[in-house]
């Protein structure tokens, strides 16, 4: 199965507190999904922002949470000295997804920051 | 009373301070505990938080490789709720992780985690010892270097993930109790840290004995 791409949120204006996204239906027989935030314009060393998602596999019916993580503004590099330009968390759906699968999510932030939020399924 | 293993639940990260699992289901069978493994690509990490089902962990002794690169930290949660719970853990410098964690019950409820190990180096084997009885649970937690998948464990694996931007590697195993277990990786001769500590196997309740009874009936 192809990854499958989905901008939930394109270059928004977070205001301070929770933006919500979603519910997206995945496509059917995916095993993985991340969330990830783009870091771009995330340059206040004092921004703090977390996101999390809820998964739903009776259409919206009911939710749990199912996953989430945290960070910190300021420029980061990695192990080559190149720019990290997204944070990301990584989680498996509990069984393939089906036609009643859903997720929908939020991102917190204490700063007002632009961002994108993009979420890929496997 | 064997320590009986319960569910395990991971999630992994990239450039992050926190990670909040996915929920998962803890047994409702008594005498329960969790560990929390936490694999970091950068060891300048601090100011561990974490919880087990909202129950803050404990540090379990040399249950933390230490070190500025890869390390490797585990810590005890007494007496998880039951049921659908989630977990998490956050620290304060970013970095790449992955968080694993291990439920089990059957488990001492004064020291629930003890005999912390850890161990790290260079080399395609990664291997940390864990000293036990038996009836007790073992378990590990490895952080890799970037493209150094781990495979081959030597006891039975319950999480493997691999995070991005420097394609940490973070996976954990349990083992039985059989006096020592050693639990090793094989990767691809790459910086790494492991830790381990053993889940301690609550006291079999004692029996009370019986006491034969002789009733002498005097004859009439």
């Amino acid at each position: 199965m192809a990854p499958t791409n989905v901008i939930v949120l394109s270059s928004v204006t977070l205001p301070i507190g929770v933006t919500s996204f979603g519910p997206i239906t995945p496509p059917i027989g995916l095993t993985s999904i991340q969330i990830a935030v783009d870091r771009t314009l995330l340059t206040s060393i004092t921004l703090k922002i977390n996101w999390s998602i809820e998964l739903s596999r009776d259409s919206g019916a009911t939710w749990k949470s199912w996953g989430g993580a945290g960070a910190v503004g300021g420029a980061l590099l990695d192990s080559l000295s190149n720019p990290i330009t997204e944070s990301s968390f990584t989680v498996n759906f509990d069984s393939l997804t089906d036609v009643a699968t859903r997720v929908r999510g939020s991102i917190t932030s204490n700063e007002i920051v632009i961002t994108s939020v993009t979420v890929r399924m496997t | 009373m064997a320590v009986l293993y319960d569910n395990t639940i991971v999630i992994n990260g990239v450039a992050i301070t926190s990670l909040t699992t996915s929920a998962f289901t803890i047994t409702s069978l008594p005498n329960r505990a969790g560990v929390l493994g936490l694999s970091v690509s950068n060891g300048n990490i601090s100011g561990l938080n974490g919880n087990i089902g909202g129950v803050s962990p404990t540090p379990i002794t040399n249950a933390d490789s230490g070190g500025a690169g890869q390390r490797a930290i585990m810590q005890q949660v007494k007496n998880p709720p039951s049921g659908g719970q989630t977990a998490s853990m956050s620290w304060t410098t970013s970095s790449d992780a992955s968080l694993g964690v291990v439920t089990a019950s059957g488990v001492d409820q004064t020291t629930p985690l003890i005999n912390g190990n850890f161990a790290n180096g260079t080399s395609a084997t990664t291997s940390v010892t864990i000293t036990s009885n038996n009836g007790d649970l073992t378990v590990d937690t490895v952080e890799v270097a970037q493209q150094a998948t781990l495979t081959a464990p030597t006891q039975t694996q319950r999480w493997n993930v691999i995070s991005g931007s420097t394609n940490q590697t973070g996976a954990g195993s349990t083992g039985p109790g059989t006096g020592t277990t050693t639990h090793q990786w094989t990767n691809l001769n790459a910086t790494w840290a492991s830790v381990g500590a053993n889940f301690k196997a609550a006291a079999v309740p004692q029996s009370i004995p019986l006491i034969p009874l002789l009733v002498v009936i005097p004859a009439v």
